[in-house]
């Protein structure tokens, strides 16, 4: 029965739209969009100093002024590396950036810029096995590629400021104009790092970004393949389930219950069918994006769970919406408005980390919602099989719940 | 080729129908409803819409739950959840029950696998089926590309493709052209000829004079007349008619055929005579004698017999198609 069913419905053209080609294209163009863009809505990023003295945060608030921020992203200063850590895995900040605190142990301009200098002679040195001590360190959250574009900025333009602070010191001191009294002399030659400064050899404070590319589109198609595809997962298990009301309209039923068949299996073919064609339309379009555009789902089995459980949910809930309907056109109604309300509620069609905090909390009252939390931490954080359990287990329960229910609404519309 | 009617071997009926009950809320659809077909027997199950004819069929068919009473095909009992009797049952629904994106050969590759067939002997089943129901050169076609009656033709072509026992048609040429109903009232004849139990529910008359051996007639959940049409008719005690017209003279025309012998009734309608007579066509001969003889201009002459319709009518007090 399964499939029988499952050949009748990849003949159906609408199917496989919905199935497999506009998932793929959506998530591509979502994709190309959105993969070097900047974002729209509200960006939270966090920042400690370690061990922090006025003139590290005289330099950072520099760097901030430079940097101009625009209204939508917010600054909150951190007092330690484990806060900002927290504040991440809590979703209270979106990406943090993490700066270096000995730059001027004395906290005067000139120990500063001393430390600079030293700093900088260490990297002529080996600025291959540069010190993690002297890099900026940006993390970002994993659901969101653009919180860490932007925080990466923001730490460039800090780094920018201390090279040209160091710039500044460097010619003062090799001019002696408007040298501050406070000066001291600097032991290293100043004409060095002038020279090298000059030729390109002296360059900003490298920073690291604890996360994959974000901002190549490759992996942003990576979130978007399967935002894309469990909006359609969703739209697609309507169909199924709208193909049922139309078969007892239209007749078929009334055939399939005359033969010599238990209901149960015709309730447990036409579901099964279902889900098949929504699984196997996901795994395609992972393959698809991962040989076309070099996208990363993140970690395969964690991948293939959340895959299955996505598909559970997202297919049970649509099936039992699905089933209420009394005629194929509120079927049809049922499925394009609830699927359209969840993926705009769950945040489908935004980019990742996109969403304002009160949205956030809202898309986690959706399946869609946890199965992006999940397909996020594994494309955008690196998580591994264990960081998706959480989202898993939830969406195991709402395909249990809608699962059954879905089972039972179904037999009650194959019996006449 | 003329086929000779399979007719029942006296032993078990193929479908016994005993005391059917189904209400829906507080109306009783089927109401005491008990019938049987023997095996080779077209029974005709007549009554205008809403009479409980496809509740009835429903429940013949274990598609439906009944109240109470009892279904036995073959002798096996039958319910909405059996499983084995179905396979002895072939049905053909009122509405168009096919998938209208697949061929004619996949629709019924689809339901004959429903019914255990498989292999040459499906493919064989086929293309049988496609041949009687003449659509056997549509074979790989659509059904989506078919006309209205070539559907009703592959629909009923579903419910034969596993040999039944008993094919139970519910009003399959509504809505269909003539060429189509023509095709689809012989398909049945012939197998009904080949020993096929047949249930057919219409609200055509015509069509339950032509096809079937026996006629229920059914009206408000209940049959209230069974039998052959002649049996029905008598039960009915209606008579033949003989309509005549003499031109100018029906007066005296009237006059002469109320001295003919057997005669119950003369009637004038306007220029007509209606006389009403047992066994009309016997008597014809001596109702134009009398006219000849006594020099009334005899302009013409039809005999009309007593059918379903009227008898429907007297017993219901409605028209078939009310």
């Amino acid at each position: 029965m399964t499939w029988l069913d499952f050949k009748r419905r990849i003949r159906d053209k609408s199917a496989i739209i919905t199935s497999f080609i506009a998932p793929f294209v959506l998530a591509s163009i979502l994709g190309l969009a959105f993969g070097n863009a900047q974002t729209a809505g509200l960006v939270r990023v966090g920042i400690v100093i370690t061990s922090p003295n006025a003139a590290s945060i005289s330099i950072v608030n520099s760097g901030l002024a430079e940097a101009a921020l625009p209204g939508y992203i917010t600054i909150k200063r951190f007092n330690s590396v484990a806060q900002v850590n927290s504040g991440i895995s809590n979703h209270t900040i979106d990406a943090g950036i993490i700066v270096p605190g000995d730059l001027g142990s004395k906290g005067s301009f000139t120990d500063l810029l001393k430390n600079i200098k030293d700093l900088y002679s260490t990297m002529f040195v080996q600025s291959s096995k540069l010190p993690d001590k002297y890099s900026i360190a940006v993390i970002s959250s994993g659901s969101s590629a653009v919180p860490g574009q932007v925080a990466k900025g923001i730490a460039a333009s800090i780094d920018s400021r201390i090279y040209t602070g160091l710039l500044v010191a460097t010619t003062t001191e090799i001019t002696g104009a408007n040298q501050p009294k406070t000066t001291t002399s600097v032991a290293n030659s100043p004409n060095d790092f002038l020279s090298l400064s000059v030729q390109g050899a002296v360059t900003p404070l490298p920073f690291t970004l604890k996360s994959s590319d974000f901002g190549s589109g490759k992996n942003i198609i990576g979130y978007f393949a399967p935002s894309m595809a469990i909006v359609f997962l969703f739209i697609g298990a309507g169909m199924g389930a709208r193909g049922i009301v139309a078969e007892r309209s239209g007749g078929t039923l009334t055939r399939l219950a005359a033969a010599p068949v238990r209901s149960g299996a015709v309730v447990a073919g036409k579901i099964l069918s279902i889900l098949v064609l929504s699984l196997v339309s996901v795994f395609l379009l992972w393959g698809e994006t991962a040989v076309i555009f070099g996208a990363s789902w993140g970690n395969p089995l964690g991948v293939a769970l959340l895959i299955v459980a996505t598909t559970l949910a997202m297919c049970g809930l649509s099936i039992f919406l699905t089933s209420l309907a009394k005629t194929e056109q509120q079927a049809f109604s049922a499925s394009a408005i609830v699927g359209f309300a969840l993926a705009l509620l769950g945040g489908n069609f935004f980019p990742p980390g996109s969403l304002p905090p009160w949205m956030q909390t809202i898309s986690l009252t959706t399946p869609n919602g946890w199965a992006l939390v999940g397909f996020g931490r594994l494309s955008q954080e690196g998580f591994g099989f264990s960081g998706v359990l959480g989202p898993i287990e939830v969406l195991g329960t709402i395909a249990i719940v809608f699962g059954i229910a879905s089972l039972i609404r179904i037999g009650r519309v194959v019996e006449l | 080729m003329k086929i000779e009617k399979v007719s029942g071997t006296g032993s078990l009926p193929v479908l016994e129908c005993s005391h059917l009950v189904k209400s829906f809320a507080s109306r009783k659809a089927v109401n005491d409803i008990s019938f049987h077909i023997d095996q080779g027997e077209c029974y005709g199950m007549l009554g205008p819409n809403g009479a409980g004819k496809t509740t009835t069929i429903s429940i013949a068919c274990g598609l439906l739950q009944k109240d109470s009473g009892e279904v036995k095909v073959n002798g096996k009992e039958l319910n909405h959840k059996s499983i084995l009797p179905k396979r002895d049952i072939g049905y053909v629904p009122q509405d168009l029950a096919l998938y209208p994106e697949l061929s004619a050969s996949d629709n019924l590759r689809f339901f004959g696998k429903l019914y255990g067939l498989s292999g040459r002997d499906l493919e064989g089943r086929i293309n049988e089926t496609l041949e009687t129901v003449g659509l056997i050169d549509r074979r790989d076609d659509r059904i989506e590309s078919f006309s209205g009656g070539m559907k009703r033709r592959a629909n009923i072509a579903a419910g034969l493709l596993h040999k039944p026992s008993l094919l139970v048609l519910d009003e399959p040429t509504v809505g269909v052209d003539p060429q189509s109903r023509n095709a689809i009232l012989e398909a049945v004849q012939l197998l009904s000829n080949e020993g096929m139990a047949v249930l057919y529910t219409t609200h055509y008359m015509e069509e339950a004079e032509r096809l079937c051996d026996r006629v229920g007639i059914i009206d408000k959940g209940q049959i209230v007349a069974e039998g052959t049409r002649r049996e029905l008719v008598e039960q009915l005690g209606s008579l033949d008619r003989i309509r005549i017209s003499v031109s100018g003279m029906h007066r005296e025309g009237a006059e002469v055929l109320r001295k003919l012998q057997g005669v119950q009734e003369v009637i004038e309608i306007g220029d007509e005579i209606e006389v009403l007579i047992p066994q009309a066509r016997l008597k014809l001969p001596s109702v134009i004698e009398a006219l000849i003889e006594n020099h009334l201009p005899l302009t013409s002459l039809e005999v009309v017999e007593p059918n379903l319709e009227a008898v429907f009518l007297a017993l219901t007090g409605r028209e078939l198609r009310d």
